[in-house]
């Protein structure tokens, strides 16, 4: 026997048979696998988009915050000096009176 | 871009799953070959709009059938690393069966591009030309590659003892 039909006699095994729904099954896969695509990509998407608003709100809140604040402690020093001057006046006012 | 409408696709099937089948199992006949056979179409189900008929629509399924055997390979000798015991025992064999693993054991030895190769020149009776395109390369490597395959597995045969005459 020459080399050639050696290493053809040694590779040539008995393929085993196909199951009879091979076809099916195959179907069967390529729609579980679009299904899958489908779900994994609303999955994708949503965390894709939990995530780009968590990252916003992380960048956002704090200066909102610090917004806030600095509104806040203007409003306090507005506040504070109008009753400064209302007092004021208001204690001016009796001094006058007792002038008068 | 095209579709691949589903009563082609079952003439596809009808037309290459047996040589595919025959393909996958030659390169590797430990591998789950139902799952691999799936696997190929289901790619060529997929990926059939990519197809520009450069080659033809053969040479393009062996193309993705070999590539699949390839990548399953890799696969298994990537998890057979974590496979610190194996537990081979078993009856005493006949001489054929032992030499018969010798000689997988030599054909698993040599490298995929070598084994696929050889396995679609002498089993399958693709043409050096045929070969290069599939495997997407010149003819001068297919012959060169083939020219190794052979040598080495020449001398895996010759170790294995005298019954493949």
């Amino acid at each position: 026997m020459n080399e050639d039909n050696k290493i053809k006699k040694w590779l040539m095994k008995p393929i085993p048979p196909a199951p009879r729904n091979e076809y099916q099954a195959i179907l069967e896969r390529i729609d579980k696998k679009d299904k899958k695509g489908h779900y994994n990509l609303k999955w994708g998407v949503a965390l894709g988009a939990g995530f780009c608003v968590g990252v916003l709100l992380f960048l956002i809140l704090p200066q909102i915050r610090q917004n806030q604040t600095q509104v806040m402690a203007q409003n306090t020093e507005e506040v504070e000096s109008f009753l400064d001057g209302a007092f004021t006046e208001y204690v001016s006012s009796f001094e006058e009176d007792e002038t008068l | 871009m095209k579709n691949l409408e589903l009563k082609d696709f079952e003439e596809i099937y009808r037309t290459h799953a047996g040589r595919v089948r025959a393909i996958l199992y030659r390169l590797d006949s430990n591998c789950d070959i139902d799952d691999l056979v799936q696997e190929v179409f289901v790619k060529i189900w997929k990926s059939y709009n990519s197809f520009e008929a450069k080659s033809s629509l053969s040479t393009w399924i062996y193309r993705i059938t070999v590539n699949t055997a390839i990548d399953a390979s890799r696969k298994k000798k990537f998890w057979s690393f974590f496979q610190i015991f194996s537990k081979e025992e078993g009856e005493a064999r006949a001489d054929t069966a032992v030499e018969r693993d010798l000689v997988e054991k030599g054909l698993a030895n040599l490298s995929s591009e070598h084994r696929t190769a050889l396995v679609l020149s002498y089993c399958e009776g693709f043409t050096n030309e045929e070969l290069a395109s599939i495997l997407e390369i010149s003819e001068g490597t297919v012959k060169s590659r083939l020219h190794y395959a052979k040598k080495e597995f020449m001398s895996v045969l010759e170790k294995a003892g005298g019954s493949y005459e």
